[in-house]
């Protein structure tokens, strides 16, 4: 055998991970489908359906208007970029009735038909009368729930992921969106020049940074006694390679902060519209970080027991 | 299709049949087998396990994907059709065995670009699309058994009608104790794997 053709050939290959054989070894493995793009997707999903719905309750017309461009035009944008084939996207609408991606798809349709109508009546460019108005209304406002929560009852289904599978994920994320709405909110009244009452969103702040960050810390303490998997996602977030991000971006400086911020301006009655701003950016900021976090630790549970 | 642990010796040879029977390219592998080392030297041991799609009875693949991708045959076998996929990757979610492969992009396995045998392997696969095992539905159509078990040097592969009792596979079953993998999810998988 020549062993000199053979060195030559394998020196040839190129070494790069699409030529070198995955290891069969079995390990803890976190997901690496959802990326980038699709966090980008959830994410302005998220804040931007929160927007909506705190602009509906405040009667906030240029909240409401943002809201519904960031979900409109970025999720979907994001969407479309992150599908590998977006010619096929259509294809999306294929099965409402077990795949929660399909689901999602009609709830975004129902938000952009009832967001516009609800946008068109307040703005009063059409004028409905007041029961349809307030019909199109409620409409907006539960299909922005469901634009809110389906997410997290997709990620709740990933039964091969403990950290996902678990029923707080759909309340972590309704909890997060509503806080992400706050947040804009309180960001966006200043810049607009408009009257508002910075007493209400830093009640609304606090109370939302509140559950956020009680749903998160029961779902970690629940991660600690699940299986292993759960158990290195839980480490992986709180003393792994994701704790700078998760505890010093997600629950310090994205929730803790908020709340020391927002609780003292409500325990001295002297909230500030500073205040508000400051901790919303920083709400944006980490529920962001957990966004990311969250889908860099998901980790899959292997099919064998590991250790 | 049962598995015969105590037989597997962990020399990927039906790994390398199911590539070249469905051409995957780089990275690409619809049937693996996964290994594990245990115990404390001198007392090593090392444990293999085949892995392929499950052909569950209830496969949580064809409920996640929103785009109608996946079906099932009357046989059981779970078939996938690339060409409606759009890369939303529910799936490979979904599966409890990751066994649903992602193509991002075909690449050579040569450093030249892609060799004209290489395209004819590739034909069959698209850049951006879920891919998984078929248990070789064409050549059962054909009467043939699927490549892996047709490869296996020792034999550690039996396939057959589940829902037939007298069959071979459902006679191993019975009399090995054959158990499936995650069988708590109620998936029903039917691949079988005995000790």
């Amino acid at each position: 055998m020549n062993t000199d053709l053979m060195e030559t050939n394998a020196e040839r290959l190129p070494v790069d991970e699409h030529n070198i054989p995955e290891s069969f070894e079995v390990r803890f493995i976190p997901q690496s489908d959802w990326k980038l793009k699709e966090l980008l997707a959830f994410y302005l999903g998220g804040v931007g359906t929160g927007l909506y719905v705190i602009s509906q309750f405040m009667n906030f017309t240029a909240g409401l208007v943002i809201g519904f461009i960031l979900v409109v035009f970025g999720k979907n944008l994001a969407h479309l970029v992150s599908a590998s084939r977006p010619t096929n996207a259509f294809r999306a609408f294929a099965r409402p009735g077990t795949s929660w991606i399909s689901r999602g798809v009609y709830f975004i349709i129902a938000f952009t038909i009832f967001g516009a109508l609800d946008i068109a009546s307040r703005a009063g460019w059409i004028e409905w009368g007041g029961t349809l108005g307030n019909l199109l209304s409620v409409l907006a406002f539960v299909s922005a729930l469901l634009v809110m929560i389906y997410l997290g009852f997709l990620m709740a289904g990933a039964r091969i992921i403990p950290l996902w599978h678990s029923p707080l994920i759909p309340a972590i994320f309704l909890s997060y969106s509503l806080a992400f709405g706050g947040a804009l909110a309180a960001i966006l009244y200043p810049i607009s020049g408009i009257e508002y009452s910075i007493a209400s969103i830093t009640k609304l702040l606090l109370l939302t940074i509140a559950s956020t960050l009680f749903l998160i810390l029961v779902h970690l303490m629940v991660m600690k006694y699940s299986n292993k998997a759960a158990k290195r996602s839980a480490e992986l977030l709180i003393r792994g390679n994701l704790r700078k991000i998760f505890v010093g971006g997600v629950l310090i400086v994205g929730l803790v902060i908020p709340l020391i911020i927002t609780g003292l301006s409500q325990v001295a009655h002297s909230p500030t519209g500073a205040g508000t701003v400051i901790a919303g950016v920083l709400m944006l900021i980490g529920g962001f970080l957990f966004e990311s976090s969250f889908l860099k630790a998901a980790i899959y549970t292997p099919l064998i027991d590991v250790e | 299709m049962v598995i015969d642990l105590k037989r597997c010796i962990g020399c990927n040879t039906c790994t390398l049949a199911c590539k070249i029977q469905n051409g995957t390219p780089p990275g690409i592998f619809y049937r693996k087998v996964m290994e594990k080392a245990s115990g404390k030297y001198p007392a090593v041991r090392r444990t293999y396990l085949p892995i392929q799609c499950m052909h569950c009875e209830d496969p949580p693949c064809v409920a996640a994907c929103p785009s109608g991708v996946f079906s099932k045959r009357e046989d059981g076998i779970v078939l996938i059709d690339s060409d409606k996929c759009y890369g939303a990757r529910a799936c490979r979610m979904a599966c409890p065995y990751n066994a649903i492969t992602f193509l991002e992009e075909i690449k050579s396995y040569f450093p030249d670009g892609i060799t004209a045998t290489e395209e004819i392997w590739y034909s069959n696969h698209r850049a951006g699309t879920a891919g998984k095992c078929n248990f070789c539905a064409d050549r059962l159509d054909e009467g043939l058994d699927p490549a892996c078990v047709q490869a296996c040097p020792t034999d550690a592969m039996t396939f057959g009608d589940l829902n037939d009792p007298h069959s071979d596979v459902s006679t191993l079953i019975k009399s090995r104790a054959g158990s499936q993998l995650h069988s708590e999810l109620g998936t029903n998988p039917s691949v079988y794997y005995v000790r």
